[in-house]
This record gives structure tokens, sequence and C-alpha cells, in this order.
């Protein structure tokens, strides 16, 4: 099952032509656009929250445009570190919740069930195998 | 609780509220995102605690929180404090403000902080602001 899910996974990174449907892309695109306004002064979450930067809004977008065709789409939000996050929400005990920072590091945490994962990878414009694989398991019927 | 020396112990039954000021860290399901939960600018997260104050108080201070920034007040997000002392977080009480406390031990890498967040927002309850 995990070999399966890892095969998908590298199919979804190995082909540049499936990408992820830009329609379905639209509404976090959109959720993308809303934090630009939202969170672009000092202290927008009421408890002293950094500015969320336009140029991890950009890495942001270009994660999600990454995504390989069929992906669940995440939603959207921020941190108050300034972090963008992109969240698979299942139920309570299967999300994954992906932290876009403004130095380029995509810096991810799992909970699946009983297990958890969390970790740090870079961001070259390519989605993390890594990650691809968490998503899967989310998502996982 | 603030005519006393020092506040008293929290208890790990206790429910401690986490203020949500920004919009969309409530979900439509009850559930809050971990995005709440993440300690920054400070080191550690300041919560209310329930024990001794109604509802209507408990929301009050919300609003003073909020008023004070200023910002919109949205909801809360309850949290049991034996779930925070489970993932070896420490709740210390403060004597100002009313009822306040901070949870505090975090780790200081961003990965560790986020499953914390992560575990916390799993058991807690989204309770959105009441209309008025």
């Amino acid at each position: 099952m995990i070999c399966g899910i890892l095969l998908l996974g590298e199919a979804w990174m190995n082909n540049p032509v499936m990408k992820s449907d830009p329609t379905v892309q639209n509404k976090v695109l959109d959720e993308l656009d809303a934090l630009t306004k939202e969170c672009s002064s000092p202290n927008w979450d009421g408890y002293g929250a950094v500015p969320v930067q336009s140029q991890t809004i950009k890495d942001a977008k270009r994660f999600v445009e990454a995504l390989p065709l069929g992906t669940p789409t995440p939603s959207a939000g921020a941190e108050p570190d300034g972090h963008v996050t992109l969240e698979w929400y299942h139920s309570s005990r299967r999300t994954l919740s992906v932290s876009v920072s403004p130095d380029g590091e995509l810096h991810y945490a799992a909970l699946l069930g009983a297990s958890k994962a969390w970790g740090t990878e870079p961001f070259f414009g390519d989605v993390p195998s890594s990650i691809l694989l968490l998503i899967s398991r989310v998502d996982a019927k | 609780m603030t005519d006393q020396a020092s506040p008293p112990p929290v208890a790990d039954d206790e429910l401690l509220a986490r203020f949500v000021l920004y919009s969309r860290w409530g979900r439509a399901d009850q559930s809050v995102k971990p995005d709440a939960f993440i300690p920054h600018p400070y080191p550690d997260l300041s919560v209310t605690r329930h024990a001794g104050i109604s509802e209507t108080e408990l929301w009050q201070i919300g609003q003073d929180v909020a008023d004070e920034r200023p910002a919109t007040l949205y909801g809360r997000a309850d949290v049991q404090a034996l779930a925070a002392t489970k993932l070896s977080l420490r709740i210390v009480p403060t004597l100002e403000p009313k009822n306040h406390a901070n949870i505090t031990g975090w780790p200081p890498d961003k990965p560790r902080q986020k499953i914390l967040a992560l575990e916390l927002a799993a058991v807690a309850g989204y309770v959105p602001m009441p209309a008025l």
C-alpha cells in the first residue's frame, strides 16, 4: 500500500504535464489573494503577528500550481510568524499542515491516526515527494 | 482569582480559551486550525482560564482583548489543560490580566511547534462568538 502511494507520488512528480486542475486550484489561489489583504499589516491576528510578505504568498501559489493533477485542494491560511499555511484536513486526526516560510522552506506536520510526521523540506518549485506522500495518506479512503 | 497573592495552579480538567481574532482560524465544523496555537511573537501562548468565571465574563475578557488591539473577536478555541501537559507543555497562571495563563515550554523549531499545535487543535473545540 505504501509502495503504491509512493509510486503514485513519483508519477505526479515526474510528469510535468500532469498538473493540478486549474479550476480546482482557483479557490485556494483566491484564498491566497485574500491573505495578501488580510495579513499584510503588523498584528493582523491581534496577538502581534508579523506581516505576511508578498513573496511568501507568491511561493505558496507556486507550490499550489506545482501540485499534480488530481491532488486534493488545500485550504490556505497564515501563522503569526508570517508563514502561509496550506492545509489538507480530513478530520482532526487526519490532517496535514504545510507552512511556506519567508525564507523558502516548507515546514510540515501531519496527524495520521496514531501516527504523526513533521519536518522541513526546501522548496525549489516542485512539491517534495515526502509531502505528496503525506497528502495521499490524509486523503486515503 | 485576582484578589489572591498568587493564582491557583491549573488543574488538569480545567478548560483554557484561546481567543480567535482572525476569521480563517475557525472552521465551519466547530474545529479550529492549528495556526491559532502557534506561539509567536512570544515564546508562550496566551490563554484564559474558564475556572471561576461565567460564560458571559469569559466572552467579555475576549472582547477586552480584541478591543485593546483593536481587532474583531470571532470566537475562541477551548482546550483542556491536560491536553497541553500531555504534550510536555506547561501551564503557568498569572495574576494579571484576570484568569490569564501562559502555555509554555514550546520547542524552538517550527516543525515541532506545528505538530504540537496540530495535537492541541485536534482536541480543541471552536466556539464562535455568539450573535449579539
